[in-house]
């Protein structure tokens, strides 16, 4: 099922840089992603404190990365709900869904702690600035 | 399984591009699929009912995440926000879930119930393809 999709994800995916604007609804997880990444590539033009800025840049690439391992791991239980073996009645299924939800509630909790270390790092001049990009 | 996990996958698994033509794109191919695949008349209605109330379970679900991504991107922008900005955000993460996932379960059940086997896994076959 996953193989049967994979071409429109990847157009739809390729259809906008990973910066494009007026997106659909999203998940949480999907929408921080998405401003995580963004602002990757340009903390070292808003913090002038090289050692600073490093340690930014590295909380942005936490953040795409929690996210991209709980991508995977929702896939995951997308998967077992998909296999009629793993999944024979509707508690299995609302197993599989829970599981789910406590993935995404899980990475959104570490993107909090992670956001909150961002206020610690960053002066609010700067912090408005990031906040502009995306 | 097939509405729960193929909804749930588009969901998940796309966002960042025009997921909202490929989630249409889908239902499309599933009505197109039913039309073709079940010729009895009171069982085609009763299949693309499920679709209809299928596709609008999928739009409220996305809809109630969507509100979920625009608290925590509010919080996001805001220097002064604390954890319990976030946590209130997050109030929905379950709920929303679970109700998802139970009207998936039971429409997924009543697109079984309304065609025979042989129709739901040839309009599974189809609707998959494209």
């Amino acid at each position: 099922m996953v193989k049967t999709w994979r071409n429109p994800l990847a157009l739809a995916v390729l259809a906008l840089s990973a910066c494009g604007n007026s997106p659909p609804p999203q998940l949480p997880t999907t929408s921080v992603r998405d401003r995580a990444a963004c602002h990757v590539g340009v903390v070292p033009l808003v913090v002038n404190d090289a050692p600073r800025a490093e340690r930014i840049r590295a909380l942005y690439v936490q953040m795409d990365s929690l996210m991209l391992e709980t991508k995977r791991a929702q896939a995951e239980q997308l998967l077992l709900l998909a296999d009629k073996n793993a999944t024979r009645t509707d508690d299995d299924k609302r197993a599989r869904f829970a599981q789910f939800q406590a993935i995404e509630h899980r990475a959104l909790e570490r993107y909090i702690a992670l956001q909150l270390e961002l206020r610690r790092l960053t002066t609010p001049e700067e912090f408005a600035r990031l906040a502009a990009v995306k | 399984m097939f509405w729960v996990a193929l909804s749930t996958l588009i969901m998940s698994l796309t966002g960042e591009g025009d997921d909202t033509y490929a989630i249409r794109a889908f239902f499309e191919r599933s009505r197109d699929a039913v039309e073709a695949q079940v010729k009895d008349a009171a069982r085609k209605r009763a299949a693309l009912d499920t679709l209809t109330r299928t596709e609008r379970a999928f739009e409220r679900h996305r809809e109630r995440a969507s509100k979920i991504s625009a608290c925590i991107e509010r919080a996001d922008r805001r220097y002064a926000a604390v954890a319990a900005d976030y946590e209130r955000c997050l109030r929905d993460v379950e709920p929303a879930w679970t109700v998802a996932g139970e009207e998936l379960i039971v429409l997924d059940r009543d697109l079984e119930r309304a065609v025979t086997p042989a129709e739901f896994e040839a309009v599974r076959r189809r609707a998959e393809r494209h």
